[in-house]
C-alpha cells in the first residue's frame, strides 16, 4: 500500500508542473526524429522451406493438422469439437481496439519446418535456423552454457530443438513441445487440457483449440523445484502463416517452476493473426511464474502492418497456498488483446499480475487481467504501466471478482499511465464485483506524463534527453521490472529503450 | 456494441408503453406549441426503434430491467390523482425549504401548494408546461438538447410521456440566495402508476443559483418514476443541484441528469439514493468552456433486496477544467450496488485535472456490489486519478471507539453513518444539511452487528 502511495505521489508530482508542447529545444527534437524514424531493427525473413496447408479453414484442414501430427483419436475429436463450436461464435468486438476485418479463409493454418530426422545436439539443427537465432542475438549453444537455460525454440509451430532434457527428465521433469507430450504423455495432456481455458471460452480460444499447431507442455512433479528457468522463444516466420500455439503448465502439489516466454518477429507486409492460448495449473503449495516480453512487429510507422496479439492466458491455483504469477512486457504487436488471469480456488492461494504495455506509432494495446476469488483468504496483487507514445492507444482492462465464498480475500491494483505525445490515449476499464462483505478491493489509477522538470533535472546533470527520457520511463515501470527473471529485466530495459526512446512530449 | 442486435425480450412492454403513448401522453400538454409536439413524436419513435435497453449494451449491462418491464406503468394523469392534504405534503417535505417552492403531485404542477419568493428581476420559475404554452424561447432552444432521446430509451420515454416540469432561468448576473425546492411527491393507491417528471435549469452568464430536488412517495404502492433534469450552465456561472431520491420502498425510480459547463462555470452535483426498490441514476456533464468545475458527490444506502446503480459521465471537452466526484455507498442485506464512473478527456483538453472516487461498504455477505471506474484519455498534459475501494469497516476504527467504552454494535452504527455523513456535509444549505443527516440517521441502522 506504502509503495503503491509512493509511486502515486510521484507520478502526480510528475505532472503537477504544466509546461507546453513547443518549449522544447530544437537539438532534442532531432533526436527524437532520428529515433522515432528508427526501422524495425530485428526484421527480415528467413528462406526456410514450409510445409504449408492449403489456405483456408473446414474440418478437412483441422483432421489434415491433426494427422500430419499423428495424434491420437481424441485429440481429433477434441479439435473437431473446437472448430463445431467455433464456428457458432461471433468474433468479439467490445475491446477498445479498432482494425480491418479479418478474413479467417485466407490464411495458412499449418505451417512447418520440413520435418528432419530426431534431433540429439544443435548440430544437426538446420544451420539457417541457427543463424536465425543469433540474428536475435539467442545462441543455443551459448545461452545453454551461460545462462543454464533449457531453450525449447519452437519455430513457425513445430519444435524443432529442445535442450536440457535430459538434467530435466532426472528430475521427473516434463518439458517439451505439445506434440511431444501427445504421444508421450496423453493421460496428462487429457487431464488437464482445456480445463482452465475451455474451448468453448471465447472465439480466438476456439479457434485456437481447433488450429492449434504446437506450443509448449511442462509438468512438473510433487515437491519437484524445477532446477533452472524455463524457456521458449516463439517465432513467426512463414509469410500468411496465423499461429497458433498453446502452452500447457502443470505444477503438481509442492512444486515449482519459473517459465520464460519471449519472442521478436521478421518485417511483413500483411498483418499476421496470433491466438494463443496458455493455461496454468497449480496444485495445493505449487508455484508457477511466468514471465513474458513481447516484442513482435508492430507496424511501422504508418500502421502498416504488424501481428495481431489475441491471447487468452489464463491460471488456475487449484490447490491450497497455491499461487501464479504472471508478469508480462507488451512492446510489440500492432494490436494486443490479452488479459492473463487467475482463477483463485485454493484457500490462502495468491494471484499476482504485473505488467508493462507499451504502445507507440499505431499500436493498440487491450491488455489487463482478471483475478476471480473462489477460496478464503486468496490475495490478488495487480500492478499495470501503461504508456503509449506517437498515436498508440492503451487500455488497461480488469476485472476482479470475489464470489461468495471468498473470505477475508484482498485485492490491490494500482494502473499507471502515461503519455508521451498529445495524439495518444491512455484507458482505463476496472471491473470490480464483491459478493463477500470480508472481501476487500483496493483500485488506483493515475496517468500523467513525463514532468518537464523531471528531464531538465536530468539535463542539468549531464545525461542526455534519450537517456533521461528512458530512465524515467524505467523508473516508472521499475515495479513490475523487478518481478521479472535476470535476464528478462535486461532484455525489457533493452527492449523499452528501442521502442520508445525519443517520443519525448 | 457493434452490429449486435438489442435484446428483444422487452417487445410486450414496449408495445404496451407505445399504446399508453397514443391513448395516454398524446392527451396531456394539449395546447403545447408544434415543436413541442415534434418532440415527443420523435422521442417516442427512438423509442420504439431501440426498445429498452438489455444486457448487451455495455452501459447497461449491470443493470436488470426485468422487474420494471413486468408489470407496465401507465402514466399517472392529470385528475386522477388521489387527494393529497397539504398537511401530509408538508410532513415530507424539508420545512426550511418551503418559502421557496414547486410541488408536484403525481407529475402534475400544483400551483396552489407553490410559492416562489423573489420572482422577477430576472429570475424565472414556473411549471414547464405553462412556460411551453407561454412560447418561451428558452425552452425551445434547450429542451432535449443535452439529454438525447435517441442515447438513452428512458430519456426517450420521459420526453414522450413527460407531463410537467421545473423550468428555471436565471438572467445574466442575477442570483437567488434561497436553494429553489422542488418537491416530487406521488401518491397512489393502486400499484402501476407512472410519473415522468422533466426539469430544465437555464444559467444565463455569471447567474448563481441552488436547485433540490426531492423525490418522495406518500403511499406504498409499486409506482415508476422516470425523471430527466438539463443544467445548462452559461459562463461563469454557479450551480448546486441536490437530488433527494427517498421515494418508499416498492417504487422504481430512474433519472437521468445532464449538465453542460461554459467557461469557468462551476457546477456542483449531490445525487442522494435513500428510497426505491430498483433505482438506476445517471449523470453526464459535458465541460464545455476553459476552466470549468465541475463536482460530483454521490451517497447510495442499499437495504433489503435493494438495487443502486449510479452512472456517471464526465466529458473534458475544453482545457484546463477540474473535475472532482465522490460518490459512497452503504450496502446491507441482500441489496445490490453498481457504480460506473467515466473520465473521458478529449484531445484538446489540455491541462485537464480530474479525480475520481468511489468507496463502498458492505454491511453483509448477502450484499453486491460492481465499481467500475473508467478513464479514457487523449490529452497528455493531464491529471486523471481514479480510486475505488470496497470493503467493510476498518476493524481499527471500531476498536479505536470500542477502547473508549463504546459497545462495538454501536461503534459500527457510528462509523457507518460517519462513511455516508463525510459526503453530506460538503452540501452548502445548512437546513437541507440537517435534515437530511436525520434522514441518513433513520435509514441507516444505528447498531450494526458482528
Amino acid at each position: 500500500m506504502r509503495q503503491g502511495q509512493d509511486a502515486m505521489d510521484d507520478a502526480t508530482n510528475a505532472s503537477s508542473i504544466p509546461v507546453m508542447m513547443d518549449d522544447r529545444d530544437g537539438s532534442s527534437d532531432d533526436v527524437i526524429e532520428d529515433r522515432v524514424q528508427q526501422e524495425y531493427q530485428w526484421g527480415w525473413s528467413t528462406e526456410i522451406e514450409a510445409d504449408l496447408a492449403p489456405k483456408g479453414l473446414n474440418e478437412n484442414i483441422v483432421r489434415f493438422i491433426s494427422e500430419k501430427k499423428g495424434e491420437p483419436e481424441f485429440m481429433l475429436q477434441w479439435r473437431l469439437k473446437a472448430y463445431r463450436h467455433w464456428l457458432t461464435m461471433r468474433e468479439p468486438s467490445w475491446a477498445n481496439v479498432k482494425y480491418p476485418p479479418i478474413d479467417y479463409q485466407d490464411a495458412y493454418y499449418y505451417a512447418a519446418p520440413k520435418k528432419k530426422a530426431e534431433l540429439q545436439s544443435l548440430d544437426e539443427v538446420d544451420p539457417e535456423l541457427i543463424r536465425t537465432f543469433d540474428k536475435l542475438g539467442i545462441p543455443l549453444e551459448e545461452q545453454k552454457v551461460l545462462a543454464g537455460v533449457a531453450v525449447d525454440a519452437v519455430f513457425d509451430s513445430v519444435s524443432v530443438a529442445t535442450t536440457f532434457k535430459s538434467k530435466l527428465a532426472e528430475m521427473g521433469v516434463v518439458f517439451g513441445s505439445f506434440s511431444e507430450a501427445v504421444h508421450n504423455h496423453p493421460d496428462l495432456i487429457r487431464k488437464y487440457l482445456g480445463t482452465v481455458v475451455p474451448y468453448t471460452d471465447n472465439f480466438f480460444a476456439a479457434l485456437n483449440s481447433a488450429v492449434f499447431s504446437d506450443g509448449s507442455f511442462c509438468y512438473v512433479p510433487k515437491g519437484v523445484r524445477c532446477p533452472m528457468e524455463l524457456s521458449t522463444y516463439f517465432r513467426i516466420n512463414a509469410q500468411n502463416t496465423g499461429q497458433f500455439e498453446r502452452t500447457l503448465i502443470v505444477a503438481d502439489e509442492g512444486a515449482y517452476v519459473s517459465y520464460l516466454e519471449g519472442c521478436t518477429a521478421p518485417m511483413r507486409d500483411e498483418n499476421q493473426l496470433h491466438a494463443a492460448v496458455v493455461e496454468l495449473v497449480a496444485m495445493d503449495n505449487a508455484e508457477i511464474k511466468y514471465s513474458t516480453v513481447q516484442n513482435w512487429y508492430p507496424g511501422d510507422k504508418d500502421g502498416k502492418g504488424g501481428i495481431y496479439n489475441f491471447v487468452t492466458k489464463r491460471g488456475a491455483c487449484r490447490g491450497v497456498n497455491s499461487k501464479i504469477s504472471w508478469t508480462q512486457v507488451e512492446t510489440g504487436s500492432a494490436i494486443t488483446w490479452k488479459y492473463p488471469g487467475c482463477i483463485l480456488q485454493g484457500d490462502n492461494s495468491v494471484g499476482e499480475f504485473y505488467s508493462v504495455a507499451l504502445t507507440n506509432n499505431w499500436q493498440q494495446a487491450d491488455t489487463g487481467t482478471k483475478m476471480i476469488h473462489l477460496g478464503k483468504n486468496t490475495r490478488s496483487t495487480i500492478v499495470s504501466k501503461g504508456i503509449s507514445a506517437g498515436q498508440g492507444q492503451n487500455t488497461y482492462r480488469g476485472l476482479v471478482q470475489m464470489m461468495k465464498g471468498a473470505t477475508n480475500a484482498r485485492n490491490f491494483t494500482q494502473c499507471d499511465s502515461m503519455l508521451i505525445g498529445d495524439k495518444c490515449g491512455a484507458h482505463t476499464f476496472p471491473y470490480i464485483e464483491v459478493r463477500n462483505s470480508t472481501a476487500q478491493a483496493e483500485h488506483e489509477a493515475s496517468t500523467s506524463k513525463i514532468g518537464e522538470d523531471q528531464i531538465f533535472y536530468c539535463k542539468q546533470r549531464g545525461i542526455g534527453l534519450e537517456d533521461a527520457v528512458s530512465m524515467i520511463v524505467n523508473g516508472f515501470c521499475k515495479e513490475v521490472f523487478r518481478e521479472l527473471p535476470m535476464e528478462f529485466a535486461v532484455e525489457a530495459q533493452k527492449l523499452l529503450g528501442v521502442s520508445l526512446e525519443g517520443s519525448v512530449g | 456494441m457493434r452490429d449486435e442486435p438489442r435484446a428483444r425480450n422487452d417487445t410486450d412492454a414496449v408495445a404496451k408503453y407505445l399504446s399508453a403513448f397514443e391513448s395516454v401522453g398524446k392527451g396531456s400538454w394539449q395546447d403545447a406549441p408544434a415543436w413541442l409536439a415534434d418532440l415527443r413524436q420523435n422521442a417516442i419513435r427512438a423509442f420504439a426503434e431501440s426498445g429498452f435497453p438489455g444486457r448487451k449494451d455495455e452501459e447497461w449491462r449491470h443493470t436488470n430491467l426485468t422487474p420494471l418491464l413486468q408489470a407496465p406503468f401507465v402514466p399517472l394523469v392529470n385528475g386522477v390523482t388521489d387527494a393529497v392534504a397539504e398537511s401530509q405534503i408538508e410532513a415530507l417535505a424539508i420545512p426550511e425549504l418551503w418559502k421557496n417552492r414547486l410541488v408536484f403531485v403525481n407529475g402534475s404542477y400544483r400551483p396552489a401548494l407553490s410559492s416562489i419568493a423573489g420572482q422577477g428581476d430576472g429570475i424565472t420559475v414556473g411549471g414547464l408546461a405553462s412556460v411551453a404554452a407561454d412560447g418561451q424561447p428558452l425552452l425551445e432552444q434547450h429542451l432535449a438538447r443535452l439529454a438525447d432521446p435517441g442515447a438513452n430509451p428512458l430519456a426517450a420515454l420521459n420526453t414522450a410521456f413527460a407531463q410537467d416540469g421545473t423550468f428555471v432561468h436565471i438572467a445574466e448576473g442575477a442570483s437567488l440566495e434561497e436553494p429553489i425546492y422542488l418537491l416530487y411527491l406521488t401518491s397512489t393507491l393502486e400499484d402501476g402508476g407512472a410519473t415522468h417528471p422533466r426539469n430544465l435549469v437555464v444559467l444565463s452568464p455569471h447567474a448563481r443559483v441552488s436547485v433540490l430536488e426531492h423525490y418522495v412517495s406518500a403511499c406504498a404502492a409499486a409506482h415508476f418514476t422516470n425523471g430527466v433534469t438539463e443544467l445548462v450552465v452559461a459562463d461563469g456561472a454557479s450551480l448546486e443541484h441536490v437530488r433527494v431520491q427517498d421515494e418508499c420502498l416498492l417504487a422504481f425510480h430512474v433519472s437521468a441528469t445532464h449538465g453542460s459547463l461554459g467557461r469557468t462555470a462551476n457546477l456542483v452535483s449531490y445525487n442522494l439514493s435513500f428510497g426505491a426498490r430498483f433505482a438506476r441514476n445517471d449523470v453526464s456533464v459535458a465541460l464545455t468552456g476553459e476552466n470549468a468545475l465541475c463536482t460530483l458527490n454521490g451517497v447510495y444506502l442499499g437495504t433489503g433486496e435493494r438495487r443502486i446503480d449510479n452512472h456517471t459521465s464526465i466529458d473534458h471537452v475544453e482545457p484546463a477544467c477540474e473535475s472532482h466526484e465522490l460518490y459512497r455507498g452503504i450496502l446491507g442485506g441482500k441489496s445490490r450496488g453498481v457504480f460506473r464512473g467515466r473520465i473521458l478527456v478529449r484531445p484538446n483538453a489540455q491541462k485537464t485535472d480530474a479525480k475520481q472516487t468511489n468507496n463502498c461498504l458492505i454491511l453483509s455477505d448477502e450484499a453486491v456490489i460492481d465499481t467500475m471506474p473508467q478513464l479514457e484519455i487523449f490529452a497528455n498534459d493531464v491529471k486523471c486519478t481514479h480510486g475505488a475501494t470496497v470493503g467493510e469497516l476498518d476493524e481499527e476504527a471500531v476498536f479505536y471507539l470500542q477502547a473508549r467504552g463504546i459497545a462495538r454494535p454501536d461503534a459500527r452504527g457510528m462509523l457507518t453513518h460517519a462513511f455516508a455523513s463525510e459526503v453530506l456535509s460538503r452540501l452548502s444549505n445548512e437546513a437541507a444539511r440537517s435534515f437530511l443527516e436525520t434522514r441518513l440517521k433513520t435509514i441507516l441502522p444505528q447498531k450494526t452487528g458482528v
